[in-house]
Formats: structure tokens, sequence, C-alpha cells
């Protein structure tokens, strides 16, 4: 099983800034430089197994298509090398390679030619291509007469009817209604299944979450992680929350005003910052006090990242508290089964004077915890819940 | 080797149908085409400006010397032209697909040679309708055609790597083509060009080809070396340098388009 059918090592690619396309020309030929260089790619290396699935996960801009290209040998790299087993075939931005004047049988021939298939093999190919496109006598249409839809249809069924040892898929499945979609999720799925080799690329976690066992996230054109899907995914989401968070204006903090009656000493989860919805979750707040008979309430806030409030803990409000008779307090707030399904999250801790308004002191947990998963979830928190039929 | 043959030969199809694809003649218009030009060039140049081969040539029926040297000539400009644009014109295979780009280019000088193939098959019939057939010559065909190929395929190469980078390329093309064909002696003998001119026309590789052309089409024989010698050398200067130019290119197409 550990045969890499797709290895890259140390790749880059420097586009070359050119003021005028014959500084281009100039440069092509006698190898002088007349350019600004642009690094899109740098140094990026990794391998990928037969049967694997690698998700490209990263921002616009961030290198993932110049990659996907470069492998699929449409581009050259400006340096560094690399192999990928064929056939390869790939879906790069939409609207594939179409000749528009041609049927979509004279353009399956054509484009299953390009993807190195035999003539007999084309023909064989042929009916499932057209059956899988479910395009029917639309066939024999020229692709100008064809909707989005259709040619991206005709794409991946050709992409993927020639069976490729290595399929490179950039960003193409947002396109075409909803059943088509669904049609080439659980195509992909059998593919990769099948011992197929996926390389993914796309904004949707959900979608490398589900084809693939690892994800290379890129930052700038460099390999900012790579790793696990689990465990990837996850911090680049956090990635982005956390972008989110810095251009936000920080909630006003009250800091602990100096001859403040108590101060917190230290606010720690004692259950560690990596746990799963579900897990339980223990935060342990100590304080000191100047007079040990002075009581205090706690305040609790969790927010997500990118300071969504999601929930409060008040300890006034629930009957806990107010804690006094001792100089050193020591107080834990447990959560039993934590509801959250993902992401990272930050926690903010008050210490309040008795009659629960006046705040002595504050402290921030900037990223307190992540909650990881197994299988991607949609939306922030899980609610408990029962499906009725009929009634 | 195999697999590019497939697709060369898709290419060639591709853009042999393509071309009259939707149009009502369709194929015919192969024939209407160098048919056309004929009948023009002439009235032009026999009935109006009253042009006749005379001495030295083979013939002395302007249309059948015409037509001998329309015949690589149109095969020549229909290459070069067309491949000026044939890897612009498929950027987004070019752009999104990994194969051969070269072939693009051999597609198209190939499907120039096809429409030649049929022009000539309608003129050996024309010929032999009207008593001019003479089969002796035709074995010259054996070296005119490489050459021609060489030629052609070479500068092919050239203008469709060079036009991906400077789109003034096509245009220029246009007219160097004109001043090629009316500097050649194809709608005129040899004998009406000065004799001060002639050693410039005679080095015009084209003027041999033509000349080629006319040996084999009217029962002539075989040119000496010297006389080939323009035609030889342009074609493996063209082939050479082409080559080494596309290949340099090449490799920047996707980045460009």
């Amino acid at each position: 099983m550990s045969e890499a059918v797709v290895s890259a090592h140390a790749l880059s690619k420097t586009y070359r800034v050119f003021n005028r396309p014959l500084d281009r020309l100039v440069e092509a030929l006698f190898r002088k430089s007349r350019h600004t260089p642009f690094h899109a790619l740098s140094d990026v290396s990794f391998e990928v197994q037969r049967g694997e699935g690698l998700g490209i996960i990263g921002e616009n801009g961030a290198g993932k298509s110049t990659l996907l290209k470069i492998l699929a040998g449409v581009t050259a790299p400006s340096s560094g090398s690399m192999s990928v087993a064929r056939p390869v075939a790939s879906i790069l931005e939409l609207g594939s390679a179409f000749h528009q004047e041609f049927t979509g049988r004279q353009n399956i021939l054509l484009n299953a030619a390009m993807l190195g298939l035999s003539r007999a093999d084309v023909e064989e190919r042929t009916p499932q291509i057209i059956e899988f496109s479910e395009l029917g006598d639309f066939i024999e249409q020229p692709i100008k007469t064809y909707s989005t839809g259709m040619v991206m249809r005709l794409g991946f069924a050709i992409a993927t009817q020639v069976e490729p040892d290595v399929l490179i898929i950039d960003e193409a499945l947002s396109v075409g209604d909803g059943y088509f979609q669904q049609k080439c999720m659980t195509h992909l799925r059998k593919y990769v299944d099948g011992g197929g080799t996926l390389l993914i690329c796309s904004h949707a976690m959900y979608y490398i979450s589900a084809f693939c066992s690892r994800a290379l996230w890129m930052k700038d054109g460099c390999v900012e992680a790579l790793g696990p899907v689990q465990q990837v995914v996850p911090q680049y989401e956090a990635f982005l929350q956390a972008k989110t968070d810095r251009s936000d204006e920080r909630p006003e903090v009250i800091e602990a005003a100096a001859g403040a009656p108590a101060k917190l000493d230290q606010v720690r989860l004692l259950t560690g910052d990596r746990l799963k919805q579900g897990d339980s979750l223990k935060l342990e707040i100590t304080w000191t006090a100047e007079n040990p008979d002075e009581a205090f309430h706690l305040v609790v806030g969790l927010n997500r990242l990118d300071e969504v409030e999601v929930a409060s803990f008040l300890s006034h409000q629930n009957g806990a508290g107010p804690w006094s008779g001792t100089k050193n307090q020591k107080v834990v707030l447990e959560i039993p089964r934590v509801p959250l399904v993902k992401g990272g999250f930050k926690l903010y801790v008050f210490l309040l004077a008795e009659d629960g308004l006046h705040i002595h002191d504050t402290r921030i947990l900037d990223e307190a915890f992540t909650v990881e998963y197994d299988d991607y979830p949609f939306g922030v928190v899980s609610i408990d819940h029962r499906w009725v039929e009929g009634s | 080797m195999r697999q590019s043959l497939f697709l060369l030969g898709e290419f060639t199809r591709r853009d042999f149908k393509g071309r009259y694809a939707g149009s009502a003649l369709g194929f015919l218009w192969s024939f209407v085409q160098p048919l056309w030009s004929l009948a023009l060039f002439t009235f032009l140049f026999s009935t109006v400006m009253k042009i006749s081969p005379g001495i030295g040539e083979r013939t002395d029926n302007f249309a059948i010397f015409l037509f001998c040297g329309l015949l690589p000539w149109m095969a020549l400009q229909e290459g070069i032209t067309r491949a000026t644009t044939a890897i612009t014109d498929n950027s987004g295979l070019v752009k999104k697909m990994s194969f051969p780009s070269g072939l693009l280019v051999l597609a198209v000088v190939l499907a120039a040679l096809l429409h030649e193939a049929i022009a000539a098959g309608l003129f050996l019939l024309i010929l032999a309708v009207t008593g001019h057939l003479a089969l002796s010559g035709l074995p010259v065909l054996l070296i005119a055609v490489p050459l021609q190929i060489a030629l052609t395929v070479g500068l092919a190469f050239l203008v469709a790597s060079v036009h991906v980078f400077v789109r003034d390329t096509a245009q220029i093309i246009s007219m160097l083509m004109m001043g090629w064909f009316y500097l050649t002696p194809i709608v005129y003998p040899m004998e009406l060009v000065p004799y001060q001119f002639r050693p410039i026309m005679e080095a015009n590789p084209l003027t041999v080809l033509v000349t080629l052309y006319r040996e084999a089409f009217l029962g002539g024989g075989m040119l000496p070396l010297k006389t080939l010698m323009p035609l030889v050398a342009a074609a493996a200067i063209s082939l050479s340098v082409g080559a080494w130019v596309f290949s340099r290119l090449k490799p920047a197409f996707a980045d460009e388009i």
C-alpha cells in the first residue's frame, strides 16, 4: 500500500512579471533576466500514496491552483521535481478544455485522447461517459449550445470515467445542480475506496473531510501544515476564525484596579486544551481576597475566536456562590458534556463583587481550547432533538 | 508515439472538419477556393494583363502554369497563417491539459497539405481532361514535398510560438506572406523579371519549390542541385530554428496565454 503515486520535492513556481510581453520572449529565448519575480509556490514537498485522498486547503492566492496545475502537467515548476503516476486526469477550473463548435461526442474523443487513451479505449468508454454525463441527445449537439452545468457534467464524466490513477480536481464540485453534485460525490467516494488517488482543492471543508485522509494547508505559497485531516482542518479553521477576530475590535475589558479587594490568581483548564463534543470541561479559578469575609461571584463567558458569544455562566444567577471565608479561594466550573462541535474558543473570566455587578478583575484565555471532531460537523453546537414522523 | 499520432490525427481531423463546420457546401469548399483563385488570377494576369508563360516554360497555357505555382503556395500560406494562431486559439486546451502542444501546429500544417492534395487531384483531373497529362515528372514530388513540409513546419513552429508572446505576429505574417507571393514567379514567368533581379529571385526558396512543381506536373525532370540549394538550405534552417525556438518557448505557453 505504501506506494507513492504522487511525489513532489521542493516544488517552487515563480511567476515572472513582465512589463511587456516582448521581454518574456527575449528572456525565454536568451535566458536573460527581464522580470520581477512573484513567488507563487516555494519549496513544497509531499507524497501521496495510492488510494489516498489529499485535500489542499488555504486562502485565495495561497498557491493551491498553481500547485495543482503543476501536478497536472499543464505548467512547469520553476524548480524542484515531481512525479505523478499516469494516467492522470484533471479538472482545472470550470469549463474544461472543449472545442465549442464540436459536439459532445467529438469532444469526448478529443479529450480522452489527450488524457492518453488509445482509440480502442476511447470507443469502449464513450457510452459510459455519455451515460454518466446524462446529456442524452445533447451529446450530438455542439458544446456551444450547452449550459455551464452541462459542460461541467461532461468534463467530470470524462475525467472520472477514463479511470485515471490520479485524479486532480480544482474546486469543480461547487457547480451543477444538487443531484449531480451528489452523484459526483458518490462516485469520488467509490473512486478513492477503490484505490484511486485523489488530489482535491476546495474551500468547502466538508468535501475535504469527506474524501481525504490528509490535508495540505497552503499559506503564501508555502506548506503551513501537512497531516491528518482531523488535525489540519481544525487548525486552518481556527486560523480563519482568528483572522476575523483580529479585524474586529476587542471588547472592553476592565483590568484589576489598584486597590481592588481581590485579584484573580490563576485560571486554567484542568481538562486540557483539546477536546471533543461530549467531553467534560473543568475550569479552575483561584483568587486572593484582601479580606476573607468578603464574598465574590464569578462570571465566565465563552466566545468563539471570532468573538461570537456562545455561552455565559453566571454564578449569581444559578444559585452558586457567593464565595467567602478564606483569602485564597478555588472554584471549579464544570461542564459535564460540552455541546460544542468544532472550532476554537476563548474564555473570559470575571471576578465580581457580591452584588454581581461590579467587576474586580478579568482574565482572558485567548485560545483556551479547540474542539476536534472525526466527521466534519456543521454548525457550532449540538442540540438535543428527535424526529417525529406523522403526528 | 502511437498516442501522439492518434492525437495528431484527431487534431488534424478537427481542424479539417472544423473549418467548414456549419457551412452548407462543407467539404466542397476545398475545391471551390483553389478554382476561384485560379479563375481570378487567370482573368487578371492572362486576359487583362496579357501575361503568357512563353519561352523557357513547359506550357504556354497560363491557367496550367499558374495552377502549378498555386498548389505549393496555397499549402504554405495556409499552413503558416493558420499555425500563427494555432496555440493562442487553443488557449483553453493549452492551459488546462497536459499534452504535446506542438501537435496543434503540426495539425494545421497537415490539414493544409490535405487541402493541397485535394487540389492536386483536381489539377491532375483537369490536365487529363484537357489532354495535358504527363506523368513522367511526378517523381519530382518525392523531393519537392518533403522539402516543402520541412520549410512549412519550421516556419509554422517559429510563428506559432512567437505569436504567443508578441500578438502582432499575425499581422506581420499576413503582410510578409503577401509580399512573398508577389515576389515569387507564381502569377508571372521568370522570363518577365528584369535581369538584375533574377539572382535574388532564384535565391528565393519558394521560387525553387514552384519550379519543382512545374517540372513535376508538366512532364519535366529533377533540377540540378545548385538550383535546389536555396530550398534545401531554407528548409534545414527553418526546421532547426523553428524547433529550437518552439521548444524554448513552450514551457511558458500556459503562463502567457
